[in-house]
């Protein structure tokens, strides 16, 4: 037994996950749930390989308990666990724990516990009580490590499913990678770039998440139940929404406009989600968790520019359907958000003359134009547990060019 | 540099009353100080005689950097 433990104390155990290692602790636990021990069946679950046993990663903890922090002597008393991504054959597991108080009355010490994999992404946290013979009362030590204390019970993104329309290309395609690398099990809705949206599947699969391609027609009233439901049998229920799908955006003058063209903005935008913001609707509420962010754009806030009234009038009921859900969802524990990035460098933007390029970067305080990415880092935030409390909100992202 | 995109540079550093050769392509209202609205009209007068081409008043408003001014030049069809 370690004679004196201090807040901030770590050590770590190092875990070579093989095929044989799971199929030896498949033996030993008698678990040989095909996702372990099957890798075609894995994969076509989603996942990139079999998925070594949770419980595996969680005994290297055994031995880092029992052997180095507090070693000897040591005894578990509780461990409470997330399983933030999969691990797979071939992962290098690094198993951390750290003293994160101690108690010589109660004989105990509480362990914040972290699982990495050789790319550095977390795949487990939790915490662990440890009783430890003879443990004295640990002493804080100022220049240890303080880190953030583990919130109990949590669940974690893996099991918060998460649909992105439009997830194949440009801001959605950004935003379902951020997602997944989150942990979140991202379905990534595609119309027509079905090898563009595999490509994103395989992209997120490769970041430890769990991933597949969802065709849509969100010109159907059901498009985007459709979506759920096809989602929902390879990930589970989606308590999750990204509504980033769009007709192609060019300018046409009122004079021009046809009455399809206008429907269609409408439609792809609001008319196709009904059915499925009901059964949305459901999931969260037995999940008690979701989150739901549309992508509105810059041109809702003050003048929009000429020869856009389909794809504005549209994103402005968007903005209306956003502000009414945070409203009824919230009480479930779900938020509602849009995010409205001003001009960004995407296939959208194809219309766009250089010169318009040039010019808004060049108006723009920042200097520069939106990225993808930037979209992707405000929606990861309001999915993150630093965003819960930001509901009905339309966040721009503009650079300060355009100020609500 | 393009020959053109340098003869772009010495019309607009000439009109900016800039030293010949100060100003590139990344030049813009960031980094030179006299690239301020009554030096715009300057350049604007200087690029329709140097290209041949017309302005409109309102596109003074664009004239925010020397990639800026090439590029609508180009739409123009100087060469």
């Amino acid at each position: 037994m370690t004679a004196t433990l201090v807040i901030g104390q770590r050590a770590s155990i190092v875990l070579d996950v093989t095929e044989e290692l799971i199929d030896r602790f498949a033996a030993l636990s008698t678990d040989d749930n095909p996702l372990h021990v099957d890798a075609a069946f894995a994969r076509a679950a989603g996942f990139a390989d079999r998925v070594a046993h949770g419980v595996l990663s969680v005994s290297a903890l055994s031995a880092l308990i029992g052997t180095k922090l507090p070693g000897t002597g040591a005894l578990w008393r509780r461990l409470q666990v997330d399983w933030v991504r999969p691990v797979f054959p071939g992962d290098r597991v690094t198993i951390t724990a750290e003293v994160v108080r101690a108690s010589a009355a109660h004989g105990s010490v509480v362990l914040r516990v972290q699982g990495e994999n050789q790319k550095q992404l977390e795949v487990l946290r939790g915490e662990a009580v440890v009783g430890a013979l003879g443990a004295d009362e640990a002493a804080p030590v100022a220049s240890a490590p303080r880190a953030p204390s583990v919130v109990a019970g949590t669940t974690s993104a893996s099991e918060r499913p998460v649909l992105v329309t439009g997830g194949s290309r440009g801001i959605g395609r950004s935003i379902a990678i951020a997602l997944g690398r989150m942990g979140h099990p991202v379905a990534v809705g595609y119309h027509t770039a079905r090898s563009e949206a595999e490509q994103v599947v395989a992209q997120i699969i490769e970041l430890g998440a769990r991933a597949v391609a969802v065709p849509l027609d969100l010109e159907r009233d059901d498009g985007l139940l459709e979506g759920l439901t096809a989602a929902a049998q390879s990930l589970g229920p989606v308590v999750g929404l990204v509504h980033g799908a769009t007709p192609p955006v060019a300018p046409v003058a009122l004079a021009e406009l046809a009455p399809g063209e206008l429907r269609r903005f409408w439609q792809v935008y609001v008319g196709c989600l009904l059915g499925g913001l009901q059964q949305l609707r459901g999931d969260i509420e037995r999940a008690k968790w979701g989150r739901l962010v549309f992508l509105g754009t810059s041109y809702q806030i003050g003048a929009p520019p000429p020869k856009m009234l389909a794809y504005v009038s549209a994103k402005a009921a968007l903005d209306g359907l956003m502000r009414s859900l945070a409203i009824e969802l919230g009480p479930l524990g779900a938020t509602s958000n849009m995010i409205a990035p001003g001009m960004v460098k995407t296939d959208l933007n194809r219309h766009v003359s250089a010169r318009a390029l040039l010019t808004e970067a060049q108006r723009t305080p920042a200097r520069r134009l939106a990225e993808p990415e930037d979209a992707a880092a405000v929606t990861a935030f309001l999915f993150g547990d630093g965003g819960g409390f930001v509901n009905g909100a339309c966040v721009p992202i503009t650079g300060g060019l355009v100020i609500p | 540099m393009t020959d053109f995109e340098q003869r772009v540079c010495d019309v607009v550093a000439a009109a900016l009353g800039e030293s010949n050769g100060s100003l590139g392509m990344d030049s813009s209202q960031d980094t030179v100080d006299s690239w301020d609205s009554a030096g715009i009209i300057n350049v604007m007068m200087a690029l329709e005689s140097e290209f041949k081409v017309a302005f409109q008043t309102e596109e003074a408003a664009d004239l925010l950097s020397m990639r800026i001014i090439a590029e609508i030049l180009r739409e123009k069809g100087a060469k």
